[in-house]
This record gives structure tokens, sequence and C-alpha cells, in this order.
């Protein structure tokens, strides 16, 4: 079968179309057909070696996020589990023709939704959500930043926070990133690259307030400007590093202006709602209230163009790859 | 009359009697016949030369917190305030028969509530009711740690916790504190001075749960040890640093446990819901729904015994000074 390759930690090139045999379930395993493969961050990060946690050894195959149909059980899983429409986001190996998943982990993609939303609205769309409402507890009228604005969990977070009544400042790096992310509803929008002073600038747009929640993908040297546009009782979440580390926090420097900061991984807060919120999720996306950043498929020979583009920052929503298609 | 001026830093045998001319109110400032004194944490700070914010050039009158009548107002104040009995929070000077405070910094005494009373437990309730519902936004359910909960905050965290349908676990150092703290309604309550390792003494209370919230106005070079016992989105909020500063918080460290650090001082809390909560506590006071324990910390002359009482983490709840007494 067809699979994207990883023999060596490197650049983009280093992922080589490859023939290699189809996988056999184990204990626990579900195989599945796979109709599409996403670009999730976790894929360059691994290829790149910027983690190492969760990484299989070399060579394996790319492609952490992806749908298709179970097609085979390993022992010790439920049969009636072959032919479902499923949706994997947890291990490695989706840029492939077939991917082995631990059967536990899967998720049904609900029934009239179509394979391509289903192949990526859980990660992004959850993980807006829970940091809003399940972690931060957000309530209407406040003023959510949202870093990277013109992501895909940058989108979701701008839809969902106006949706609970928040005003929405959304940060990007480059103008055609501006437009992107104005037409998902973001109130304001700044580009932090032409703007070195957007604090300054959230302060401003918030009457002076500033911001009661920004939600940073990035952190890295930069990262201690965010607490200073945080309102009093204001929340910065972390969500990911792509700038690299932040520099550390220092807990008393937080009680003067009753400011928090808070680092979000959203299995965390999946386990803790069980699920309760899937049905609006759904509905909100299936009926259009939510617009979900999907972009059309690419075939599965661009995958390095694809990791180049997002690592330089060219990416404005989800990149999909066609394996199977409309399985 | 009688005032302990502080004329350097140092430890408690630099606080003496002296006696100084009776001061008289410039515009917009009151004189205010003290009834009772606080001693007050940042009495501690301001004495020890901890803390410089807020705190002005020697000599001064110490004395953070107290109560009494106004008997004399200066220009510009409404005479009316004559014979108020009012609190006064948020400047020095308490520390003697007569002190000056800024008009718009008294707050008068509900007429429910006796001088004991109502001289001091509207800072300690404020504050642990916006900690818990203007910051923390607790919901029934949330598991809660509270340091120092035989102090007066922490007796007024336990009970409105315990209001909003938490499950509260109350740190204090001693025995004779865990019986005296038990009658505030905790649901457990851990001897840290006994049991070190305080954090797997939570973690077994709730049966590897772990908690939401940690109030702790503490901190101090231990205070990266309860990171252990949080659970997923668990955060820690820091209201102070009696034991001295606390190291740095690692941000990819945060995100990985999904927990946060937050800082909180009340009048951020109070700004934000201009005062809706005042209605409430002081109806929940008079009713005896809520008990506030102020605890007797003898004549102004015991101030250098009292401040090592207070050191010694020796006192329960707010132990005040008796300056003029009932007056």
């Amino acid at each position: 079968m067809r699979a994207v390759v990883i023999s060596a930690t490197g650049g983009p090139e280093t992922l080589k179309i490859s023939d290699i045999p189809v996988p056999e379930p184990g204990e626990g395993q579900a195989r599945i057909k796979v109709a599409y493969c996403a670009l999730n961050p976790l894929d360059t990060h691994s290829r790149a070696g910027r983690i190492k946690w969760g990484v299989p050894p070399m060579p394996f195959t790319s492609g952490y996020e992806y749908s298709g149909r179970v097609d085979k059980v390993g022992p010790g899983v439920d049969a009636a589990l072959v032919g479902k429409r499923v949706a994997s986001a947890g291990s490695w190996g989706g840029c492939a023709e077939f991917a082995l998943a631990p059967a536990k982990t899967l998720v049904h993609i609900p029934e009239g939704m179509d394979w391509k939303l289903g192949t990526v609205y859980f990660t992004s769309t959850l993980t807006a959500w829970h940091m809003l409402h399940t972690m931060a507890r957000m309530s209407k009228g406040d003023v959510v930043v949202v870093h990277s604005a013109a992501g895909a969990v940058g989108v979701m977070t701008a839809q969902i926070a106006k949706d609970a009544g928040g005003v929405v400042i959304g940060l990007v790096g480059s103008p055609e990133k501006m437009a992107y992310a104005k037409s998902y509803g973001c109130d304001h929008v700044i580009d932090e690259k032409a703007d070195a002073d957007w604090p300054k600038k959230v302060k401003e747009l918030s009457g002076g307030k500033g911001a009661d929640i920004i939600i940073d993908g990035n952190a890295g040297p930069t990262a201690p400007k965010n607490l200073q546009c945080l309102a009093p009782l204001g929340q910065v979440i972390y969500i990911g590093a792509m700038a690299g580390q932040a520099p550390d926090v220092n807990i008393s420097g937080l009680i003067a202006g009753s400011a928090a900061v808070r680092g979000f991984v959203m299995y965390h807060a999946m386990a803790k709602t069980k699920g309760a919120e899937f049905k609006e999720v759904h509905e909100k996306l299936m009926s259009g209230k939510w617009k979900f950043p999907l972009n059309p498929p690419l075939p599965l020979d661009q995958v390095g163009k694809a990791h180049d583009d997002f690592e330089n920052r060219r990416t404005m929503g989800r990149t999909i790859f066609t394996v199977g298609g409309e399985i | 009359m009688r005032a302990v001026m502080l004329d350097r830093n140092g430890g408690a045998d630099v606080l003496t009697v002296s006696d100084v001319p009776t001061p008289a109110p410039g515009a917009g400032q009151v004189l205010i016949q003290v009834a009772y004194a606080a001693v007050h944490p940042l009495d501690i700070h301001a004495r020890t030369g901890a803390m410089k914010w807020g705190v002005p050039p020697f000599p001064f009158t110490l004395g953070y917190s107290y109560c009494g009548r106004v008997v004399k107002v200066g220009s510009g104040v409404d005479a009316a305030l004559i014979g108020k009995r009012v609190s006064m929070s948020g400047k020095y000077g308490g520390y003697a028969d007569f002190a000056l405070a800024p008009v718009s910094d008294v707050v008068e005494i509900p007429s429910e509530l006796n001088w004991r009373l109502g001289g001091f437990c509207m800072g300690s309730a404020l504050t642990a009711w916006h900690l818990l519902h203007t910051l923390a936004r607790v919901r029934a359910g949330d598991w809660i740690v509270v340091h120092s909960a035989a102090g007066p905050v922490g007796v007024m965290l336990t009970q409105i916790a315990k209001e909003a349908g938490c499950k509260v676990i109350g740190l204090v150092g001693g025995p004779k504190k865990v019986e005296w703290a038990k009658t505030f309604g905790a649901d457990h309550l851990i001897d840290y001075v006994a049991d070190k390792d305080w954090p797997a003494a939570v973690m077994r209370l709730t049966d590897n749960r772990g908690v939401d919230f940690i109030l702790d106005g503490n901190l101090g070079a231990d205070a990266a040890q309860q990171f252990a016992c949080l659970a997923p989105l668990g955060q820690v909020i820091a209201i102070g640093a009696m034991a001295g500063p606390p190291p740095e918080v690692n941000i990819s460290r945060l995100i990985a446990g999904s927990h946060g650090v937050r800082g909180f001082v009340v009048h951020h809390g109070m700004a934000k819901t201009q005062g809706a909560e005042r209605t409430e506590i002081v109806a929940k006071f008079a009713s005896g729904a809520w008990r506030f324990p102020v605890t007797d910390a003898g004549p102004l002359e015991n101030v250098a015994a009292a401040h090592r009482a207070f050191e010694g983490r020796q006192t329960t709840g707010r132990y005040v000074l008796t300056v003029g007494g009932e007056i």
C-alpha cells in the first residue's frame, strides 16, 4: 500500500511516498481504510524532531489525524465496529491507505456529516469549545484575543466566542490572513508582524480594559507580551509552543494584576465533560452556523509542500489529503 | 494620644507605644477615634520591610486595618459623617487612639453588626467571595484546597465554598487549629506541619482525582509541590506570599497538565461587580449563617507580643488589638 514514511528527522524532503505492507491489527486495535488524512501540527513537529513524546521509532508513517472506515479489528475489539465511519487523532499512521489505531480512541463521525469535515472538525472545534467553556468559563461580554486567528483553532475560537457573546480580537501574521480571519467573524484583527506593540492596540480596541481571555498556541520568547494587555482577572491560556519555549512565570508577579497563566490540552477537558458538548457542536457545524475552515483536499504527493507552507506560516485553515477519498 | 510609631524595619521588638499629638484632618480626610485594630499581614510586611509598596516613609503609625468612630472631618467632607461607625483598610495609622483616613476609603459599618464583627468581617468576606465567584467561578462539585484554613480569609473561603456546593480541604498548622477550623464546615482538614507531603494526602482524600482550585496566601519555596495534587484544568490561585517568593513555573509543564497559576487582589473583583454582593454578605453575617471569628490580641500595649504570635502562626481568625474598645 502507499504510505508517507519518515525514515530520519529533517525537513519536508524526508517525507517519502513508499510502498509498504498493509498492517494487521493487534490486540485492542482497529484497522482503518483511510479516506482523508489531515495535516496536523504534530506531523510537522514529529518530522522535524521538535517533539519526542508519543512519536514511534523511525521509520514511521506520518498522519496524526485522519478519517476512514474500520475494515478489520484485532483481538478484544467488538466486531460491530467493522464498517463504521471513524476519525482518529491520537497516534500516527494515517498518511497511508490503511492505518492502525487503538479502538477505544476512535471518534464516530456523526451521521450526515461528510468525510472531509469528519476528518478534522473535532480536534480544532473541541479544542476551541473546551478552552472557552470548560476551561476559561467565559461569560458574555468577555474580550477574547486569539493568536493565529487564521488557523483552524483560531477560526473556531472566534466563532464559538462570538456565539457566547464575546468580543473577539484576532492576531495574525500577514495582510491576507487579516481578511481571512475577519471573514470568520473576528470583531477586530491585528497584524502582529506589522505592529509589534499589539498589546497597546488590544487595550485601545477594548476601551482600555484589556483582554479577559488570550488564547496562544505560539508562546515563544515574546509570550510575556500577553500579560501587558490582560484585563484584571484575565487569563492567558497556552495551548502550544509553535514559536518555542516561553520564559518561566513568576507566580508572585501575577498577584497585583489578578492575572492568570494556564496551559491546556484538550483530552483533559473531554474527560471532564464526557461528550456533553457533542450535540451542540455537531448541530452548529452541520447547519453551517459555525463555518469550519476546510481547504479543498490535496493529492497525497503534495504532502512535502504542505508541510513547508505550514511551517512558514503560509497556511490558512486546515489542509487535508485525499487518500481513499469518498470510500 | 497613644500611637505605635514605626521608625525602622525590624523584628517585633521595634514596636513600642509612644505619646504623640492627636492629628487634625486635612482636606478630604476624616479623624477616626479607633475602637479596634487588627494584626494584619500587611502590618507584618511593612514592619519587616518585606513590602515597600504603599508603605509611607518613616516614621509612621502602623495599623492597616481598623475600625472606629468619625469624630472630626476636614474641609470638603460632609459633617453628617461625624458620629458614624466606620471600618478602614488600605492605609496605615490604626495602631493609635486617633487615625486620619481619606473619606473615600472609609466604609460605614452596617447597623446590624457589632464593632468587632462589622469592623473586620467585610474585608475577608469580600476577598473570599470574589475569589470564589468573580475569579474562579466555582461550581457545585468542585474540589478546593484552602491554605491557612484557620485564618480570617480561610474560614470565609470554607463557608462560602461549602455554600456553593464545593468540597473543601483545609490546610492548617497544628492539631489545635484542626479542631478549631473544623467548626467552619470543611470536609477535611490536614495538619501540614505533621504531614509534610500533604499533596499526597489530598490525592488520597480525592480518590486520586486531585482538586480544581488551591487558594494560597503563603506561597514560599515549597509552593511548586502542590501542583502534584491539582486535577486536570486545576489552578493555584495566589493571594499573597506570607512564606516568601515561590519558584518560577514552566509554561510547557502547565500545558501538559492543563494546569494554571493565577494571582488575585480583591479590588479587581470589586470593580467588576460594583458592590452587588454587599447586601448578601451583610445579611449572611447578621443572620448568623456565616460566622467570622475575631480573636483578642489584648490592649494596644500588647502589640509586640501580638505580632510575634501572628508570625509564629499561633493565632486563629482575625486577631485584633483593643484600642478604644466599645466606644
